[in-house]
C-alpha cells in the first residue's frame, strides 16, 4: 500500500485493486471498496465486454451501446477501466506488470483461467509476498483436483448451496433467488479481502481469498445446516411462516400487487393489528389472542385478514401499526424504495452524473460515517483510463504508453459510445 | 484439512464488544470470531431474547438451547451484565483496547462514550439515526422493506429461508467493521474524530436487487415477480428432485436443445434471444419438464453440464454437509458444538492458513466469561462478589 497522507481521514487510501471481475458477484465486491476508498481499475475488453454492459441488449432493454446500461453504472460507481487485449502478448506482460503493482488481484473467472494468464496467486506471490489475490466462483478450488463443474449464476449457487430447498412455499417447488445470490458472494468476499488487508497491513504477508459462491450460500443458512447435523427438527420449505411471529406474513393491499408484511408476537400486537385494519371479527374470536390458536389456525387467520386489508392503501397500514409498535412493512418494490425518505436523507441513494447515462441514482455503502466518505462518482467508460492508470501504476512514458496502444495492446477508448457486440460475445461467462 | 494448521486468523488480537444486536448484527459478530476476533457479547443479565428462537435441542448437560443462537454466537465469550447501569458501558474503552471495536444496536448507542477512540458500528433495521430508527421489526419486516422479498418468485411476496435475510445483512455489517478497523489501522485518528458508522439494514437489502435498481432508477421499469421469473426452466422436477437451470446466453441455449433432443430449435428464428425464447416459454417448459421428469437429479446434471447449461441441483442441507468437496476446502468441518460431535460451517475462503481459524463452535451461555473479563479488567474477588450482590453483573451457572 501507498504511504497515507499524514493527516488522518477516512477510507482505505493508498489501496489499489486490480480488478478482472465482470457481472454481478465480482463487481459489487470491489465497488463496495471503490466507495471505502480504494483506487480499483477495472480490466476491461470491447471485445468480450462486461456482461453488465451487454446484459440489457440481450434482454431487450433496449440498451443500445456498452455505455449506456444503467445496471452497469451502478455496479461500477467510481471505479477506473482500462481496456487491455490480454490476448495479445504485450497487453498479458501489461496486466502482469499492473497486477505485482496492485494490492489486490480480484477476479470471478472460472478456477485456472488466472493462472493461464499468469495472474495465479502463485505467481504473483513468488514476486510479491504481500500481495492478496481474490477469486470468486462457483466452487472455488482445492489444490491438485479438477473442481466440480459447477455455472457461475445466482440461482445455481443458490441451489447448490442448500438455500432453495428451504426457500418458498410448503406444497410448491423449491424457489430460487437472482441477485441476492450474487450480491451475497460479492459482499463475503469484501470480507475476505479486507480481513486481508488487515492481516497484510499487520504481519507484510499476502494471501489468498478463494471465495465459493456456493458456500456463502451455505454459510447464510448455517442454523438450517446446524439442526441437520444435530438432528433437530427440519425447516424445509416454510414459506414465510417463523415461529414465534404468529401471524408473520404479508397482506394484500390497496392498487397493483402491494403487499404488507407484517409480524405478530404478543397479544397487544395482536389487538393493534385487528384495530388498525378493522377486522371486528377476528378481534371478537378470544382464542386468537393466543399465539397458540394464530399459529394452529394461520391459513385461517391469514385469509380473514385479507378481506380487511385488501382495500387498505398499504402505506398508511404500515404507518399506522408502527405507530402501535406492531412490526409492519411495506413489501417494497424497487421504485418506492428508491423515493423511499429515510434512504434518501442518509445518502444511501446517490446521484451520479455519467457522460452518457446523465444523472442516475445509485445504490452506495449501507452505512453513513464519520467522519464521512467521499459522495459516489460514476461507473467509467470501456477503456476512459487506460492512459493514465498506465502512467500512474507503471510509470510509463507518454511515449511508452504510445507504443502500447500502437501495438494493440491496450486501447483508450474515445468517449462516449462503442456499438454493442453480439450478445453471444459473452460466452464463458463465470457469474 | 489438518487441525493442526490452524491459525489465529486475520483478526487476532482484536477484540469486538457487541451489544443488544438482532439476529443481523449478531451474525457480523460470528464471523469476525471466525476471522479470529475475540467477541464479547454485553448481555443484559437474563441472557438475550434470542436464546429463545426455535427451534431447541438438548446439549450435551441436557439443557435446552437455541439452535439458531447457537449458530448466530459460536465463538463467543459472554458477559452478563446490567444493560441500565452506567457500569456496563463503563468498561468498554478497556475491553476493546487499541485494536478493536463496538457493534451496538442503536438502543444502545447513545450509551457508548462519544469520546471511545475505538470505531463503534451502530446497526440496525433503519440504522441509528433518522425517522425510522425506532420502528418494531422483525427479520420478515426487516427484509420486506429491501425489495427481494417483493420480488421472489412466487404468488406473494416472501423470505428466504430460515435466517437468509438476516444473514445477508449480517455480512455487510461485518464488512462495515472490517472496513472500519482497516481505516483504523492506515492512519491514526485524532482523537477528536473517532470513526462511526451508522448501518442500516434496510440498505443493504436494497443493494440486494442492484442488478435490477438501474433500470428502475434510470428507465422507471419496475421489476415485478412475474418478470422476475425465468421463462423457463427455474426449479425444474426431475425423478428424485430438482435441478435449477437457467439459459441466459446463446451457447447455453444451443446446448440446451442438444440435451433435451431438439437440435432444431436451436436454429429456429423464432426461438432466437432472449425475447424470441420468452415468448416460446410453454413449449420450452414443457419439453424441459417431460425430459427432466424421467431422470435423475445425477442423470440431467450428467448431460446438462457437459453441453454448458448453466445448472445446479437443488441440494438439501443433508446433501450440502455431506459434499466432500466442500470438507476438503474446509467450509464444511467436523467439530464439537454445544450438541456433540457435528459438521458445522466455517468461512466460505477456501484452504489457506489463513482462514482456518480454531473457533469454539458453540455460544456461551449467559455470563460464561464474567469473571474471567473481570479480572481481566482488574476486579479483585471481593469487588467481583460485591458487583454480584449489586445485579450489576451475573456468573456462570447463577440463576437470574
Amino acid at each position: 500500500m501507498r504511504q497515507p497522507n499524514a493527516a488522518f481521514a477516512p477510507g482505505l487510501r493508498g489501496v489499489r485493486i486490480l480488478d478482472f471481475t465482470w457481472a454481478g458477484a465480482g463487481p459489487f465486491c470491489t465497488e463496495m471498496l471503490c466507495l471505502m476508498g480504494a483506487e480499483v481499475l477495472k480490466v476491461e475488453s470491447s471485445d468480450r465486454p462486461d456482461l453488465l454492459r451487454i446484459s440489457g441488449l440481450a434482454y431487450g432493454w433496449g440498451v443500445t451501446s456498452l455505455e449506456s446500461n444503467p445496471g452497469f453504472n451502478d455496479m461500477n460507481a467510481g471505479k477506473l477501466s482500462i481496456e487491455i487485449d490480454l490476448k495479445h502478448p504485450q497487453g498479458a506482460a501489461v496486466a502482469r506488470r499492473l497486477a505485482l503493482a496492485a494490492d489486490v488481484v480480484c477476479d470471478n473467472m472460472r478456477p485456472g483461467k488466472m493462472e493461464a494468464l499468469g495472474l495465479g496467486y502463485e505467481a504473483l506471490n513468488a514476486v510479491r509476498p504481500d500481495v492478496i489475490c481474490c477469486s470468486v466462483s462457483a466452487t472455488g478450488r482445492v489444490e491438485g483436483e479438477k473442481p466440480p463443474e459447477v455455472s457461475g449464476y445466482g440461482p445455481v449457487f443458490w441451489a447448490e448451496g442448500g438455500a432453495a430447498s428451504v426457500t418458498g412455499f410448503a406444497g410448491s417447488e423449491p424457489t430460487y433467488m437472482r441477485a441476492p445470490a450474487d450480491m451475497n458472494a460479492a459482499t463475503f468476499t469484501a470480507i475476505g479481502v479486507l480481513a486481508a488487508l488487515i492481516h497484510r497491513q499487520r504481519t507484510g504477508q499476502g494471501c489468498y481469498v478463494d471465495c465459493s459462491a456456493i458456500e456463502t450460500v451455505g454459510a447464510v443458512i448455517g442454523d438450517e445446516l446446524l439442526a441437520t447435523a444435530i438432528g433437530a427438527p427440519a425447516g424445509g420449505l416454510r414459506g414465510n411462516d417463523r415461529a414465534p411471529w404468529s401471524p408473520n406474513d404479508v397482506l394484500p393491499c390497496a392498487g397493483e400487487d402491494w403487499w404488507l408484511a407484517v409480524s405478530v408476537d404478543s397479544e397487544a400486537q395482536w389487538v393493534a393489528l385487528c384495530e388498525v385494519l378493522g377486522a371486528r371479527d377476528l378481534l371478537a374470536d378470544p382464542d386468537l389472542r393466543s399465539r397458540w390458536h394464530r399459529w394452529s389456525r394461520r391459513e385461517e387467520v391469514r385469509a380473514r385478514l385479507a378481506v380487511h386489508s385488501r382495500e387498505s392503501d398499504v402505506h398508511q397500514l404500515a404507518r399506522e401499526l408502527q405507530m402501535r409498535r406492531v412490526p409492519a412493512a411495506v413489501s417494497q418494490k424497487l421504485k418506492s424504495l428508491l423515493a423511499d425518505e429515510e434512504l434518501n436523507r442518509r445518502a444511501f441513494w446517490q446521484t451520479t452524473d455519467h457522460p452518457v447515462l446523465g444523472a442516475q441514482k445509485i445504490g452506495t455503502l449501507p452505512w453513513s460515517m464519520q467522519p464521512p466518505l467521499p459522495p459516489a462518482r460514476p461507473g467509467p467508460l470501456l477503456g476512459e483510463h487506460t492512459r493514465g492508470a498506465l502512467a500512474r501504476w507503471l510509470d510509463l512514458s507518454e511515449g511508452e504508453v504510445n507504443q502500447l496502444v500502437e501495438s494493440g495492446a491496450v486501447r483508450q477508448q474515445d468517449p462516449p459510445t462503442a456499438p454493442a457486440p453480439d450478445p453471444a460475445a459473452a460466452e464463458e461467462a463465470t457469474t | 484439512m489438518n487441525p493442526s494448521e490452524r491459525v489465529a486468523g486475520p483478526l487476532s488480537g482484536c477484540t469486538i464488544v457487541e451489544i443488544g444486536l438482532d439476529e443481523a448484527g449478531q451474525h457480523a459478530g460470528m464471523l469476525l470470531a471466525r476471522l479470529g476476533a475475540r467477541v464479547v457479547k454485553l448481555e443484559p443479565l437474563e441472557g438475550e431474547a434470542g436464546r429463545l428462537m426455535p427451534p431447541f435441542a438438548d446439549d450435551t448437560d441436557g439443557r435446552r438451547r437455541s439452535v439458531p443462537y447457537e449458530f448466530l454466537n459460536a465463538g463467543k465469550d459472554s458477559i452478563a451484565l446490567d444493560l441500565d447501569d452506567a457500569f456496563a458501558f463503563g468498561m468498554l474503552a478497556e475491553l476493546v483496547g487499541d485494536h478493536g471495536a463496538v457493534l451496538v444496536s442503536p438502543k444502545f448507542a447513545s450509551r457508548v462514550a462519544a469520546d471511545l477512540e475505538a470505531p463503534v458500528i451502530a446497526a440496525g433495521a433503519h440504522g441509528a439515526t433518522g425517522i425510522n430508527v425506532d420502528l418494531p421489526s422483525s427479520p420478515f419486516t426487516r427484509f420486506q422493506s429491501g425489495g427481494s422479498g417483493f420480488l421472489i418468485p412466487g404468488d406473494r411476496p416472501t423470505m428466504p429461508g430460515t435466517l437468509a435475510g438476516e444473514c445477508f445483512a449480517g455480512a455487510g455489517i461485518a464488512v462495515c467493521v472490517l472496513g472500519l478497523l482497516l481505516m483504523r489501522l492506515q492512519g491514526t485518528p485524532a482523537a477528536s474524530s473517532p470513526l462511526r458508522a451508522d448501518y442500516s439494514q434496510q440498505a443493504h437489502a436494497a443493494n440486494l436487487e442492484k442488478l435490477f435498481v438501474g433500470r428502475a432508477s434510470k428507465d422507471g421499469v419496475e421489476p415485478t415477480r412475474e418478470g422476475h421469473r425465468y421463462p423457463f426452466g427455474g426449479a425444474v422436477r426431475c425423478s428424485d428432485g430438482y435441478v435449477s437451470m437457467l439459459i441466459f446466453e446463446e451457447h447455453q441455449w444451443r446446448g440446451l436443445c442438444r440435451v433435451i433432443g431438439r437440435d432444431d430449435w436451436a436454429a429456429d428464428p423464432r426461438f432466437k434471444g432472449w425475447a424470441g425464447r420468452a415468448a416460446m416459454k410453454e413449449e420450452i417448459d414443457s419439453a424441459l419438464q417431460e425430459w427432466c421428469a424421467s431422470r435423475s437429479v445425477a442423470e440431467v446434471l450428467r448431460s446438462a453440464r457437459p453441453e454448458g447449461v448453466a445448472i445446479g441441483a437443488v441440494r438439501s442441507p443433508r446433501e450440502v454437509l455431506s459434499d466432500e468437496w466442500l470438507q476438503r476446502r474446509g467450509f464444511i468441518r467436523e467439530a464439537e458444538t454445544a450438541f456433540g460431535p457435528a459438521r458445522v460451517a466455517h468461512l466460505p475462503f477456501g484452504p489457506h492458513p489463513l482462514w482456518n481459524v480454531q473457533v469454539r463452535e458453540s455460544a456461551p451461555l449467559p455470563g460464561d466469561q464474567s469473571r474471567q473479563i473481570l479480572r481481566q479488567l482488574g476486579y479483585d474477588d471481593a469487588e467481583q462478589a460485591l458487583l454480584e450482590t449489586l445485579r450489576l453483573v451475573r456468573y456462570p451457572h447463577a440463576t437470574a
